[in-house]
């Protein structure tokens, strides 16, 4: 059946080059489109999506086009338009002339439903020569155990009167090289996120680019955006009304990335998602090349089957080191592209003849000046997390006193009769009380006093909970202040979940002399509330 | 270290070693690691003022 054209929409089947075709605006570019990294991106997303339909809404005023069309295509001499199109992708087998029928609200709810059940998303194309990449909210990859994609939401799209839902992900994004870099573009995505977590409208990118300008160096012009600084974009976070949280230097360039994944993975889980500011470097190249800094927002990551890397000399186990990927919306790759921890050291040159490294790097989807795929690799330099104003105690003050903690009570475990085989594992996560309560109204192995207890207790509206595992088996959850200053001891509570390693602590515990590791606040406050807590009122 | 036969044994026996001077030493000697591998961290949190300045522009 030939492809449905018509006036205000058009239906046609899903192809590489009929994907290319309706998002060419400008003849004149359309190899330039044709060899854009996105085009083989979206190719092989939209394959393991198994999309099958492509329906055109020709007419589309997209906000954030509008606004940047507004702030600066509007006053120029080339006659560019103001509307897009809106090209949505479907996974279901349903005949052209039935969809035709659906539009024109002629067909029955069967088809309507398939046609929902099967919706994969939308991509704005914008009507510029090169970059026409607009707001993209396509859903994620198909969950495999592992994937995780934690600051996702909802959104809703409406095609001529019909409801469709785009269930867990994020909007995305190119940069247009004009209004916005890719710095500006990453912000617009980690503000999808964070606009719905904490409450804050979210501007389009060319208002993120002149809140930005508030701290742009004065030889530098605004519009046409070349790129923002790590000062420009904190003032961008700040212009939202939340505190820019940053972390750079080693802390993310270590050679197994550990604290890289571990702060990374407890504001992910917390459903924050942030800036990942990477060097890239062309490896087709011997010596590899500097290409520049790039700035993405990641989004998700996965868990690999191997085995924890215990850090350091006591042996601490995280389970955020087994992080394998990182999912991040670049905006030169596209949405949820994936960048890969291989374990690969390279050395690059800035300049002839000035080798660094080697330095640890990670697999990303750029392309060298060879053009093949991947032979482009990032090294981490930094992450910038936007916050909630009463999220103060970071990541780092509750890693280092567990990890303490954990230097104490994993050697006294291993110690007795029946000894831990190695370490407590600990999943240190951001979290709220809203899903700490619900996590404890659901566990049906808690004694019913305990249980109401806790349900009852206040607790403050940002928590960090820190579990520790033996094996696959939760031991208990520490759960401290988010919100507390950060000399105080923070501990709000402890759950437990296993009886008898209970049972121990708080025996072990009941007459242990805390002012001997007094030193180290957060190993004594834990110690205390096992002391003052003891197992009988906790298990009766 | 002796057999235990119940939960109270093992933990009694823990809270035997935990205060004997072995004991003692062998917690004192962990907590002084994690010292190091938190001091490590500290060093590497150290944030690099010299990149505020740079721009990501790819």
């Amino acid at each position: 059946m030939p492809d449905k054209e018509l006036p205000s929409f058009g239906i046609y089947y899903y192809s590489r080059p009929k994907l290319e075709e309706l998002l060419t605006r400008y003849p004149a570019t359309a190899a330039t489109i044709s060899s854009k990294l996105h085009l083989d991106y979206f190719d092989g997303y939209f394959d393991a999506l198994d999309a099958k339909l492509i329906v055109v809404e020709h007419r589309y005023v997209d906000r954030d086009y509008l606004e940047d069309y507004a702030a600066y295509y509007v006053r120029c001499f080339e006659d560019y338009e103001r509307y897009c199109k809106r090209l949505h992708f479907f996974s279901c087998e349903i005949a052209l002339d039935k969809v035709e029928k659906i539009i024109r609200g002629e067909s029955d709810k069967a088809d309507i439903e398939a046609l929902r059940q099967g919706y994969l998303g939308f991509v704005v194309a914008k009507p510029l020569p090169t970059t026409v990449i607009g707001r993209t909210c396509l859903i994620t990859y198909p969950s495999n155990g592992s994937r995780y994609f934690p600051n996702t939401r909802d959104y809703d799209a409406h095609l001529f009167g019909l409801d469709l839902k785009i269930q867990n992900t994020l909007a995305f994004q190119e940069q247009d090289n004009v209004v916005a870099a890719c710095a500006t573009s990453a912000l617009w995505s980690v503000f999808q996120g964070t606009g719905k977590l904490f409450q804050h409208p979210i501007p389009s990118p060319v208002e993120i680019t002149k809140a930005a300008a508030e701290r742009l160096p004065s030889n530098t012009r605004l519009l046409p955006n070349r790129g923002l600084n790590l000062e420009m974009m904190a003032h961008a976070i700040r212009s939202v009304g939340l505190e820019p949280f940053l972390i750079n230097g080693a802390a993310t360039a270590d050679s197994d990335h550990y604290s890289l994944k571990g702060t990374a993975y407890a504001y992910l889980q917390g459903r924050i998602p942030m800036i990942l500011g990477i060097t890239l470097v062309d490896t087709s190249h011997n010596p590899a090349k500097w290409m520049g800094k790039h700035a993405v927002a990641l989004t998700g990551f996965n868990l690999g089957n191997g085995a924890i890397q215990p850090y350091g000399p006591t042996g601490f186990r995280l389970r955020a080191s087994r992080i394998d990927k990182f999912y991040v919306h670049d905006d030169q790759v596209g949405p949820f592209a994936r960048m890969i921890f291989d374990g690969v050291k390279i050395t690059y040159e800035l300049s002839p003849n000035d080798p660094i490294g080697p330095a640890a790097s990670i697999a990303t989807s750029w392309r060298g000046d060879d053009q093949k795929i991947a032979s482009g690799r990032a090294l981490s330099e930094m992450l910038l997390i936007p916050l909630y104003h009463k999220i103060r105690v970071p990541f780092n003050t509750i890693h280092d006193g567990v990890l303490k903690f954990d230097s104490f009570v994993s050697k006294l475990l291993q110690a007795g009769p029946e000894p831990l085989t190695e370490n407590l594992e600990w999943d240190i996560i951001l979290t709220t009380l809203i899903d700490v309560k619900s996590g404890i109204r659901g566990n049906e192995g808690m004694p019913p006093k305990r249980k109401a207890a806790l349900l009852t207790q206040p607790f403050p509206r940002f928590i960090w909970r820190a579990t520790a595992l033996a094996g696959d088996k939760k031991v208990f959850d520490l759960l401290f202040d988010a919100t507390d200053i950060e000399q105080g001891q923070c501990l709000v509570d402890v759950v437990e979940y296993d009886q008898k390693l209970s049972e121990i602590l708080h025996v072990v515990f009941e007459d242990i002399n805390v002012e001997n590791i007094q030193k180290h606040r957060f190993a004594a406050a834990i110690a205390r509330w096992f002391r003052e807590h003891p197992f009988n009122e906790i298990w009766e | 270290m002796k057999d235990a036969s119940s939960v109270q044994d093992i933990a009694c026996q823990l809270r035997e070693w935990m205060n004997s001077e072995a004991g003692r030493r062998e917690l004192e000697e962990m907590l002084s690691k994690a010292d190091e591998s938190t001091a490590k961290l500290e060093h590497d949190r150290q944030l690099n003022p010299a990149s505020l300045q740079e721009h990501f522009t790819l």
